[in-house]
């Protein structure tokens, strides 16, 4: 069977080893962009399965991603906003841009994290 | 006896109009000094400032008997008229943004046309003099040029402009923001009807004049629906609103007595009651703005402190974890001893800012919840996998009772029952030096509770009273408790919250104890 593909928009670096080693780990392929203007080319070119999608970050941030996501009609994939921001308004924002969940990054490590971005994946196809 | 043509009438409009006064004085204040750099907040206080005189005009133009003064009012009247509809339109051009920069074509031409025909009003252009006057002493009829033309062309203009704004902007935005318009729009349409049916139709179609010198009032419903409309995206606190509508009503008060002030000594006592209230009732307003103020650039200096700490704990966590799945390499005993050791750490810090970035907020009010349906199952069974390192560490046996097959589905808030369950298992750990913590879930009566029994120090009488509550210092020495104290406050608190119970159970010290957290489940 074909792996699945995740592409991790994040513009910190050491946080990109990481989630790259664990999600190639647990068998996904994996697509690392540094902004959301790599992120938004990278869509385009590499149709992943999934996004997992820093908020604050250099060039185009997160919410901005997931506008510019709305409007070209990309958001049949799911995007997961994956930031160390907890206020509900920053939630709430990132919701209504159409993420289809928020997690606290601090609250998940390696396998941890792969398992909840598979099971919020398959939640997601399941609608 | 018509009410309006005693003296008693003469003071009863003027209450009306002071009131007003009053009212938009302090809601433009209260408005400004919330958010003295957001245009919309400016560009409110301008239009609130010239309604302010435009309504005292209005006002004084059928107070005044002598033709002389009359013409000075009207004219006066005209130019604020001008004015009054620039500032509305620019307002409703930048309503209800932070920031928006004005058109270019506003600075080169409605500018000037509002500064040149309100100039130009203000000589013998639109009302040349004032022969006689109609209503029993009242109206005057004064005599009109072709300015009124430009008036009124200039003022229709600029109403129909700024209303045409707010009528686009509804069809354009959506949530908060649409909510925002469609009230500035329905305070400006309700505002509108009045001075239509008062200042308009009942005047001209039926000589009736009485209400005119009200016109004050009728502008305070676009008033107070835009400072409404304002303070929504201003999160408006209740104490806020109290503070302004407590100044109101004693500056109300105050000038009611000294317009009722029968002797000149009187009357002064009463103005200067009166000063010493509004400067004093404005003041109060302020502070609690700037109280509030600086408690929200604690909250978010907090929330940025918290994020930028996160950060790193993360990345130090996910090293730790890649070294200990071994994925670099195999990992001595010894080794993983001081790698678990790191994780634990890691976590007490994420802990602790979370906690305190909790408490800061309900010390602010500023708890929310986002509900959602939910399994508790998966839920403790991933809270259970983070304390997995630590139990192992101290050699305690943390075990789970859960039936993964009966759903304990619950509608609340995820990452506070999260909190409020990681709090209890944690403080479980910190307490008890040997055995184990088992970790149970069961269900009765619509509601599921988590249970958490350990077998550690156990907790004598007089400590369980305390355990809930939010420590001093001198607390934690009267009852000899290590940590902040915090965790089990705060789990307290989010429980209640959830409209849940929270209580803790022990034999006494060295028997271990039992915690017990209580939700109601969701309604199928």
């Amino acid at each position: 069977m074909k792996n699945k593909k995740i592409m991790i928009i994040e513009d910190n670096k050491d946080l990109q080893d990481i989630y790259k080693h664990s999600f190639e780990k647990y068998g996904y392929d994996v697509v690392v962009e540094g902004n959301g203007i790599e992120g938004i080319t990278g869509v385009v070119e590499q149709m992943p399965d999934v996004i997992l999608l820093d908020l604050m970050m250099p060039g185009m941030d997160g919410f901005s991603f997931l506008k510019k996501m709305k409007e070209v009609g990309g958001l049949s994939i799911p995007v997961i906003v994956c930031s160390n921001i907890s206020d509900l308004d920053v939630i709430n924002r990132a919701l209504k841009e159409g993420a289809t969940a928020v997690l606290l990054k601090v609250d998940y490590s390696g396998k941890q994290l792969v398992d909840k971005v598979t099971y919020l994946v398959e939640e997601f196809h399941k609608k | 006896m018509d009410p309006f043509s005693s003296l008693d009438a003469v003071q009863f409009d003027l209450i009306g109009v002071v009131i007003a006064t009053i009212g938009i004085l302090v809601l433009a204040a209260m408005i400004l000094y919330r958010s003295k750099k957001s245009i919309t907040s400016r560009s409110f206080f301008f239009f609130s400032f010239i309604t302010i005189f435009w309504g005292l005009s209005n006002y004084f133009l059928y107070k005044f008997t002598d033709p002389a003064d009359i013409l000075l009012a009207l004219r006066l009247h005209i130019f604020l008229t001008i004015w009054h509809a620039y500032s509305f339109f620019q307002l409703a051009y930048v309503f209800p943004y932070e920031s928006k920069e004005l058109p270019v074509w506003h600075r080169y031409a409605l500018l000037p046309l509002a500064f040149f025909s309100s100039t130009l009003l203000l000589i013998p252009f639109v009302f040349t003099q004032v022969s006689n006057l109609i209503s029993v002493d009242e109206i005057a009829n004064p005599e009109k040029s072709q300015g009124i033309i430009l008036a009124g062309v200039v003022t229709f203009s600029f109403f129909i402009a700024g209303l045409s704004v707010l009528f686009r902007r509804i069809a354009q935005v959506k949530g908060d923001e649409r909510r925002q318009v469609i009230l500035m729009f329905t305070g400006m349409s309700l505002t509108a009807g009045l001075l239509l049916l008062f200042s308009f139709i009942l005047p001209i179609g039926f000589k009736n004049f009485n209400f005119v010198p009200y016109g004050a009032l009728f502008i305070f419903p676009v008033i107070v629906f835009t400072a409404y409309a304002i303070y929504i995206i201003e999160l408006l606190h209740v104490k806020n609103i109290f503070a302004g509508l407590f100044t109101f009503f004693l500056c109300t008060v105050s000038l009611i007595e000294l317009v009722l002030a029968d002797t000149l000594e009187q009357l002064l006592l009463r103005i200067v009651v009166f000063l010493l209230t509004l400067v004093i009732g404005i003041q109060l307003v302020k502070n609690i703005f700037e109280i509030e103020l600086a408690n929200e650039q604690k909250s978010e200096l907090m929330s940025f402190a918290t994020h930028e700490i996160r950060t790193p704990i993360t990345v130090i966590r996910g090293y730790a974890t890649m070294l200990l799945d071994g994925d670099r390499g195999n990992v001595t005993p010894e080794i993983k001893d001081l790698l678990q050791k790191i994780m634990i750490s890691g976590n007490d810090v994420i802990t602790l800012l979370t906690q305190y970035l909790d408490k800061s907020k309900i010390e602010l009010g500023q708890v929310d919840y986002i509900l959602t349906r939910f399994d508790l199952v998966p839920i403790v069974n991933e809270i259970l996998s983070t304390f997995q390192i630590h139990s192992e560490q101290k050699g305690l046996n943390l075990t789970k009772v859960l039936d993964a097959k009966h759903p304990h589905i619950i509608y609340a808030d995820q990452a506070k029952i999260k909190e409020v369950i990681t709090n209890v298992i944690d403080n479980s750990i910190k307490y008890t030096p040997k055995g184990g913590i088992e970790v149970s879930l069961s269900s009765s009566d619509g509601y599921s509770t988590i249970k958490v029994a350990d077998t550690g120090v156990g907790i004598n009488p007089e400590t369980i009273q305390f355990l809930f509550k939010e420590f001093s210092r001198s607390d934690l020495k009267k009852v000899n408790l290590l940590g902040t104290g915090i965790g089990l406050y705060l789990a307290k608190k989010f429980t209640e919250g959830h409209k849940g119970k929270i209580w803790a159970e022990s034999e006494g010290e060295g028997k271990g104890a039992q915690f017990y957290v209580r939700l109601p489940e969701a309604g199928r």
